[in-house]
C-alpha cells in the first residue's frame, strides 16, 4: 500500500477523479442555469466540463 | 450532404483512429471525441449553447445509469475475490474431469460465462487462462478457450451493464430489447461452445462433445433468455453461466477421461458452497426486488426523474420534450448489486474468509479499477448525446441507410463488432453506435429490437478481440508480447461467429421477425 501513496499511479488516479467530477458535477447546475436563462453561468459550467474533458485526456 | 455526413462521422472516426493508431484508451480518446462533437455540432449543425448544456445534463443521467452498475458489479466481484471465493471455485472445477474437451467446456465456457456474468472487465480470461495452462493446455489455447467461451455472455454479463447501456442510449425499454437480444446471443452461445471444443481438441472434439455442447448451450441460453425476458436481465449472463456450471458438473461423470492428475484430491464441497454464497445472495435479492410487488413498489418510489424541454437546432432538427433517463435509486440494478455486495461481505466475514484490512482493500481496489473506465464512459455518453440532439446521428443514419439499403441487417452486427473492437467494450460500442443503428433501422423500416440485438450481439462477440482484452489474456497466460498471435487465431473464430449472426439477422428479416 505504501508504494501507492506517492506513486505516479496515485497522482493519475487523483487527477482522473477530478476530471470525472468536472465532467459530471457541473451538469446538475447546468440544467438549472439553462432553465433560469443565466447564459453567462451556462458558458462557465460548459467551460468546466470542457476543462474536465481536457484534463481527462491529458492525465489518461 | 457528403460533407455533413463526413463531419458527423468525425468524432467517431477520431476515437477509432486514436485508439487504433495511437493505442489510446477510452478514457483518453473519449474526451477527444466529445470535444470534436461539440465543435462540429455548434459550427455545422446549428447546436446552440442551451442545447449543448441540456444535452450534457441528459448525458449525466445516462452516465449514472450505466456507471452505477459498473461500480457495483466490480464491488461485488472484489468482495468475492478478496475472500478467495473466485479462486476456490476455479480450483474446484479441474477435480471433476480429466477429459480435456470437457475441462475446456466446463472451465473455459461455463465458468468463464459465469465470471463474465458477475465480473466482466477481462476477468473471465484473466482467471481461467492460468487454470487451463496449469491443466496442460498450451498458453495460446488457454487464452483462446475462455476468450471464445465467454463472448456470448458479454451483453448480459457484468450484471448487464452493456445491455443497460443499450437501453440508456436508445431510450427503449429493456422489455422490448431483451427477447431478441437474448435469442441472438443464446444462438451465438452454441457457436461459442463448438469453437471452445475445437480450440481445445481439434475437429474430432466437435463430434465427440456435440452432446454436452448442445446440452450446455441450451440450458445456458434458455436460462439467460428466461431471466432477461422477465425483467431480470441484470442476472441474465450470471444465471446462464451458473446453470451451465451446475449442469456441466452433473454431466461430468460421463466425460471423466483418464484420471491421471487430481484423482487423489478431494473436493471440499463446503468451501465451494461458501464461495458461491455471495452470488446466491445476489440471486435471492434480485428475485425479491423484482418479483415481490410491494417490495418493488416501495423501492421504486425514490427515483431521479428530470423533465427536459423541447430542443431545436438553428437548422430545425427537433428533439421533443420529455423525461431524461429515470433512475429508481433503490431499485436500480446498481443498488441491488450494492445490497448483494454487503450481504456477501457479511457472509464471508462471518465465516472468517477475510484477512485484516479486507474492507479497505475492497473499496480502494474497486475505486481504482473503475475510475479510468468511468471517465471513458462519461465522455463517450456525452458525445453520443450531443451527436443525437444536434442531428449528427440522424445525418449519419440517413447516409448509411442510403448506402447499404436492404443489406443493412447484414452490416449491423459488424458495426457493433467494429465499435467493440475499437473501443474495447460492448458497453462503449452500444453507447456510440446504438442510436445510429436505431435511426438507420427506423429509416429503412426494420424492427428496432432485431437491429439493436444485432448491434449488441456483434458488440459482445467483437469485444473479445479488443486489444485491451487480448493484452490481459495474453499476459495472464504467459504470452505477453505475443498478442499478435492470439489476435490472429481469435479473429478467424470471431469472424465466423459474427458472419453467422449477420446471416441469422438477415434471415430473421426475411421471415418477418424484424
Amino acid at each position: 500500500m505504501s508504494e501507492h501513496r506517492n506513486s505516479p499511479g496515485r497522482d493519475r488516479f487523483r487527477l482522473q477523479t477530478i476530471a470525472l467530477s468536472l465532467i459530471l458535477l457541473p451538469a446538475l447546475p447546468l440544467y438549472v442555469m439553462v432553465n433560469a436563462g443565466f447564459l453567462w453561468a451556462t458558458w462557465i459550467l460548459m467551460g468546466l466540463i470542457a476543462g474536465g474533458m481536457v484534463l481527462g485526456m491529458w492525465v489518461s | 450532404m457528403i460533407v455533413d455526413w463526413v463531419l458527423a462521422f468525425t468524432p467517431i472516426l477520431l476515437i477509432l483512429f486514436l485508439m487504433i493508431r495511437f493505442q489510446w484508451g477510452a478514457a483518453k480518446a473519449g474526451p477527444a471525441g466529445w470535444l470534436v462533437a461539440v465543435v462540429v455540432a455548434a459550427s455545422r449543425f446549428g447546436a446552440g449553447i442551451n442545447l449543448l448544456a441540456l444535452s450534457q445534463a441528459k448525458a449525466l443521467l445516462l452516465t449514472l445509469d450505466v456507471l452505477l452498475i459498473i461500480w457495483a458489479a466490480f464491488l461485488l466481484y472484489r468482495v468475492a475475490d478478496e475472500a478467495g471465493a473466485i479462486g476456490i471455485i476455479g480450483d474446484a472445477l479441474p477435480h471433476l474431469t480429466a477429459d480435456r474437451g470437457m475441462q475446456a467446456l466446463l472451465i473455459g465456457w461455463a465458468f468463464a460465462s459465469f465470471l463474465q456474468g458477475v465480473g466482466g472487465f477481462g476477468v473471465p480470461v484473466a482467471i481461467t487462462a492460468p487454470l487451463l495452462v496449469g491443466l496442460g493446455f498450451s498458453p495460446l489455447v488457454a487464452v483462446l478457450i475462455p476468450s471464445l467461451g465467454h463472448a456470448w455472455a458479454v451483453t448480459f454479463g457484468s450484471l448487464a451493464s452493456s445491455f443497460q447501456a443499450l437501453i440508456a442510449a436508445t431510450g427503449l425499454p429493456g422489455e422490448t430489447l431483451a427477447p431478441m437480444s437474448a435469442t441472438l446471443l443464446g444462438l451465438a452461445g452454441f457457436g461459442c461452445g463448438f469453437m471452445v471444443a475445437h480450440a481445445a481438441d481439434g475437429w474430432k472434439a466437435l463430434r465427440r462433445l456435440a452432446l454436452p455442447v448442445l446440452l450446455l448451450g441450451t440450458v445456458m441460453g434458455v436460462a439467460q433468455y428466461g431471466l432477461a425476458t422477465n425483467g431480470l436481465w441484470n442476472i441474465g449472463g450470471f444465471g446462464g453461466g451458473m446453470v451451465g456450471l451446475v449442469v456441466g458438473i452433473l454431466i461430468t461423470p460421463w466425460y471423466r477421461g483418464e484420471r491421471s492428475q487430481n484423482s487423489g484430491a478431494r473436493l471440499d464441497r463446503r468451501s465451494v458452497l461458501l464461495a458461491f454464497s455471495g452470488y446466491l445472495a445476489l440471486i435471492a435479492i434480485t428475485l425479491i426486488v423484482q418479483l415481490i410487488p410491494p417490495v418493488r413498489a416501495f423501492l421504486g418510489q425514490f427515483a431521479i426523474r428530470v423533465s427536459f424541454p423541447e430542443m431545436r437546432t438553428s437548422l430545425g432538427f427537433l428533439t421533443p420534450a420529455g423525461y431524461g433517463r429515470v433512475i429508481p435509486l433503490f431499485r436500480h440494478a446498481g443498488a441491488i448489486l450494492g445490497y448483494a455486495s454487503l450481504i456477501a461481505y457479511l457472509i464471508y466475514k462471518q465465516t472468517g474468509m477475510y484477512q485484516a484490512g479486507a474492507a479497505q482493500r475492497i473499496v480502494s481496489g474497486t475505486i481504482r479499477r473503475v475510475m479510468s473506465s468511468s471517465l471513458g464512459i462519461a465522455a463517450m455518453v456525452a458525445m453520443a448525446v450531443v451527436m443525437s440532439h444536434s442531428g449528427m446521428t440522424d445525418t449519419l443514419a440517413r447516409g448509411l441507410a442510403g448506402a447499404v439499403g436492404s443489406f443493412f441487417p447484414l452490416a449491423s452486427p459488424w458495426i457493433g463488432a467494429l465499435g467493440a473492437f475499437m473501443t474495447g467494450s460492448n458497453t462503449n460500442s452500444n453507447v456510440i453506435f446504438a442510436m445510429l443503428q436505431k435511426r438507420t433501422a427506423e429509416l429503412l423500416g426494420y424492427g428496432l429490437p432485431l437491429i439493436l440485438a444485432a448491434q449488441t450481439a456483434g458488440g459482445a462477440i467483437g469485444s473479445v478481440v479488443a486489444p485491451t482484452k487480448i493484452i490481459v489474456g495474453a499476459s495472464t497466460a504467459g504470452m505477453a508480447g505475443k498478442e499478435g498471435t492470439v489476435l490472429r487465431s481469435l479473429l478467424v473464430y470471431i469472424a465466423i461467429l459474427i458472419a453467422g449472426i449477420a446471416l441469422l439477422v438477415f434471415a430473421f428479416t426475411k421471415v418477418g421477425l424484424g
